[in-house]
């Protein structure tokens, strides 16, 4: 062993943490959001109030017991072994994600079969952050009638409302979705920086993911001559903000090489957009991150070759920004 | 430039104070000069004096020398700090400290440019940051800029600083007179900026040299490698070598060994070397002769006990782990660092890319781990590239010994 004997404290266990503290201001503000102000500025019922509180609980709870139960049944693991809870800091933070994607309207008894799912996918992947929306995928196949996109209509209304009524402050803050996890734009980016400055993240991979998108929606709204098109705002404010930090670098299965995470980054918003132009929906949001994450390898072989080859470099972003620019054009061809 | 902000751990409350444990009853002079094996000069029962020739290094004709008076007892191998097992020629020393060659001069800018190289070469001046590389070479070029580094970015070592502590006036007057011999128009002594001992004192003789600066660098580790310092002070980049730019750097203890070959016209037979670490209840500066044993220096010490620690040649981030303490100090090492024996566990990877993203000269290291079985790929991966820094494994937060896989990616490459 040649060293270096002194080490960076960092974990993987504290990258965890520092996730689920990043997380920590998104559940506050929706549950002050859907319970508090719910509460004061409506007439429904007390309990339908704590609905938020409940969904993030069960989803916890459920993921907890799976996890001591697997390790009882499956790893035949000691029972007291099996209560210390500090071991499923990952599934904890799944869990809290999946609670977090999923609309405030949904039945409970869904939150906890998607939290159950999330957590097994979990087991079988071996701690993978795509677990949460692997089961929120497979929740959407099988109750597809309840998680209906109905949803993203009313958002899509209340951004119009908003925007149109010089309410943007609010629109920012958040008040234009009714999904927990993507109530507010402005909360979202407070930790995603966190998350940056505390280098947690690979941020360069949200950020190409983001300009990409914001590049193709500005093509695709001019060509269409809507510049503001509500429905795909209401999709880049929140699902894809949502995702572009909790998801798409996902530490241990997105690409690792610098030229690679601008490439996948970049790869992953196009096929956002595709998806998105054939069915306005959250759900294609999350299944284009899980098919482009498919390719991390072959991504990051492929960034092997741009580091030591400028013609490859120069080839791979003349070819990355051509297809930026067609795509749009594409889609408002023959998509839309 | 990336890098990482360290604890340096440094005592800087040290001051100019630096034991004296230059009388050793033996030393093992190394027949090894910059990674090349020399040829014995010598034959046991030789008689020889401070600066006499042991061995010679045949492919650019540059000697080792004796740093004690003294008889010649025995060649055997005997560990240096890599913990490779060398040739070394072992001198009984007498205890007279005979010079070769002694005469002071009082004007040391009194040489050409042809003398100073020469004198460099017959003195065996090489650096004593690390490389080893024969000083005389850097200044046959014509350099227009000189920097001293005196960075020492390594964590717990200070021998550096207490060097620029107690010899200031002599480094500045060797920087000078470098200067005036070489034709260099500006020299900069760069320091890290969390060392105030360098700062205060060089600033009372600074005013005195009106071409030599003082530059205080990022508190970041590797800042003392000479690219960064280069980079950071003129803004330059070269391919190879400072050189390419009219560049030369020497560390701030090379400076002063050139000083003493100056002003004395004799072979500079010791140095500073740094004690220190967790293991120890207090780091201390010592001064011994090149090619002590370093179990002979702890034997000064009666209350060191190193019995729970690991011992490390020069500081934590680039050192190497020591079997034991039968290690000779050669004119290249710093010092030594103690750290207490812990356990540390290696899980697998988690793709971070924090070692990609951290590594100064843009390798992959975890590509290279994971490539270890491919020859040609890893050829495709540049491991000789490394500069052997060890941030790669310094922020990996699954503690992967990516340095070390490094390390055996370049031995696998050359083979």
């Amino acid at each position: 062993m040649n060293g270096p004997f002194i080490k960076d404290s960092d974990s993987y266990d504290k990258i965890i943490l520092r996730i689920l503290i990043s997380i920590m201001p998104i559940i506050a503000y929706s549950i002050f959001k859907y319970s508090v102000v719910a509460f004061f500025n409506s007439d429904i019922a007390f309990i339908q109030t704590l609905r938020p509180v409940f969904i993030i609980l069960i989803s916890l709870f459920t993921s907890i017991v799976t996890e001591i139960l697997y390790k009882i049944i499956v790893s035949r693991s000691k029972i007291k072994e099996s209560l210390k809870i500090s071991k499923y800091i990952y599934s904890i933070l799944n869990s809290i994600i999946i609670s977090l994607i999923l609309p405030i309207n949904i039945p409970l008894y869904i939150v906890f079969l998607s939290s159950f799912i999330c957590t097994i996918i979990n087991k079988i992947f071996k701690s993978n952050i795509y677990s949460p929306y692997l089961a929120y995928l497979i929740i959407y196949i099988l109750f597809n009638n309840i998680l209906s996109d109905n949803y993203i209509i009313y958002t899509a209304s209340n951004v119009y409302n908003q925007v149109v009524n010089n309410n943007l402050l609010s629109f920012v803050v958040g008040n234009s979705s009714i999904i927990l996890g993507t109530s507010s734009i402005l909360v979202m980016l407070f930790s995603f920086l966190y998350l940056c400055i505390t280098n947690t993240i690979k941020y360069e991979i949200s950020l190409s993911y983001i300009f990409s998108i914001i590049i193709m929606y500005i093509l695709l709204s001019s060509l269409n001559n809507n510049i503001y098109d509500y429905n795909y705002m209401s999709l880049i404010c929140n699902s894809i903000l949502f995702t572009s930090i909790f998801a798409v670098n996902d530490i241990k299965t997105s690409v690792i090489t610098n030229d690679g995470k601008i490439l996948y980054g970049t790869l992953l918003g196009i096929v956002t957009i595709i998806l998105c132009s054939l069915n306005l929906s959250s759900i294609n949001v999350f299944a284009s991150v899980l098919i482009i994450n498919l390719f991390s390898n072959i991504i990051d072989n492929y960034a092997i070759k741009m580091k030591y080859s400028n013609s490859t470099k120069v080839s791979a972003y003349i070819i990355l920004s051509t297809l930026i620019l067609i795509i749009p054009i594409f889609i408002s061809k023959f998509i839309l | 430039m990336r890098g990482v902000k360290l604890d340096s751990k440094k005592n800087l409350i040290i001051n100019d104070k630096f034991v004296d444990l230059t009388n050793t009853d033996k030393v093992y002079i190394p027949l090894f000069s910059n990674n090349i094996v020399c040829d014995c000069k010598v034959k046991v029962g030789s008689r020889v004096k401070i600066g006499s020739v042991i061995g010679t290094r045949e492919d650019i004709d540059f000697n080792i020398l004796s740093s004690v008076s003294g008889r010649v007892v025995a060649i055997l191998k005997k560990r240096i700090f890599n913990n490779m097992l060398v040739d070394t020629v072992v001198i009984l020393n007498d205890k007279k400290n005979t010079y070769l060659k002694y005469d002071e001069r009082i004007n040391i800018t009194n040489y050409t440019k042809d003398e100073f190289c020469k004198i460099l070469k017959k003195y065996s001046i090489t650096g004593m940051g690390g490389g080893d590389f024969p000083s005389y070479i850097k200044y046959t070029n014509n350099n227009t800029t000189l920097i001293v580094n005196a960075i020492e970015c390594e964590p717990y070592m200070t021998s550096d600083t207490c060097i620029c502590s107690k010899y200031a006036k002599e480094i500045l007057d060797s920087i000078d007179a470098i200067m005036k011999i070489n034709n260099i128009t500006m020299a900069f002594i760069a320091y890290s900026s969390n060392n105030i001992i360098v700062e205060s004192s060089f600033l009372k003789y600074i005013s005195d040299y009106p071409n030599i600066y003082l530059s205080k660098m990022k508190d970041i580790y590797p800042m003392g490698w000479e690219r960064y310092a280069i980079k950071s002070i003129l803004g330059f980049e070269y391919k190879k070598y400072p050189s390419e730019v009219g560049v030369v750097v020497n560390n701030v203890s090379t400076i002063y060994s050139i000083y003493e070959v100056l002003k004395y016209n004799r072979y500079p037979s010791s140095r500073v070397i740094t004690l220190a670490g967790d293991g120890l209840k207090s780091s201390i500066n010592i001064l011994v002769k090149k090619g002590t044993l370093l179990s002979d220096i702890l034997g000064k010490f009666n209350n060191i006990d190193i019995s729970n620690s690991k011992i490390i040649s020069s500081g934590p981030m680039m050192g190497t782990l020591l079997d034991d303490t039968d290690v000779i100090v050669t004119n290249n090492l710093s010092g030594f660092t103690f750290l207490e024996k812990t356990k540390e566990k290696c899980n697998p990877c988690i793709r971070c890319s924090r070692c990609i993203k951290i590594c100064p000269v843009n390798l992959l290291p975890i590509f290279i781990l994971n490539n270890m079985s491919n020859k040609d790929k890893l050829k495709k991966l540049h491991p000789e590239r490394c500069v052997k820094c060890g941030l790669c494994s310094y922020v990996c937060p699954s503690k992967i010994g990516l340095r070390d896989a490094v390390k055996k990616a370049i031995s696998e490459v050359e083979k």
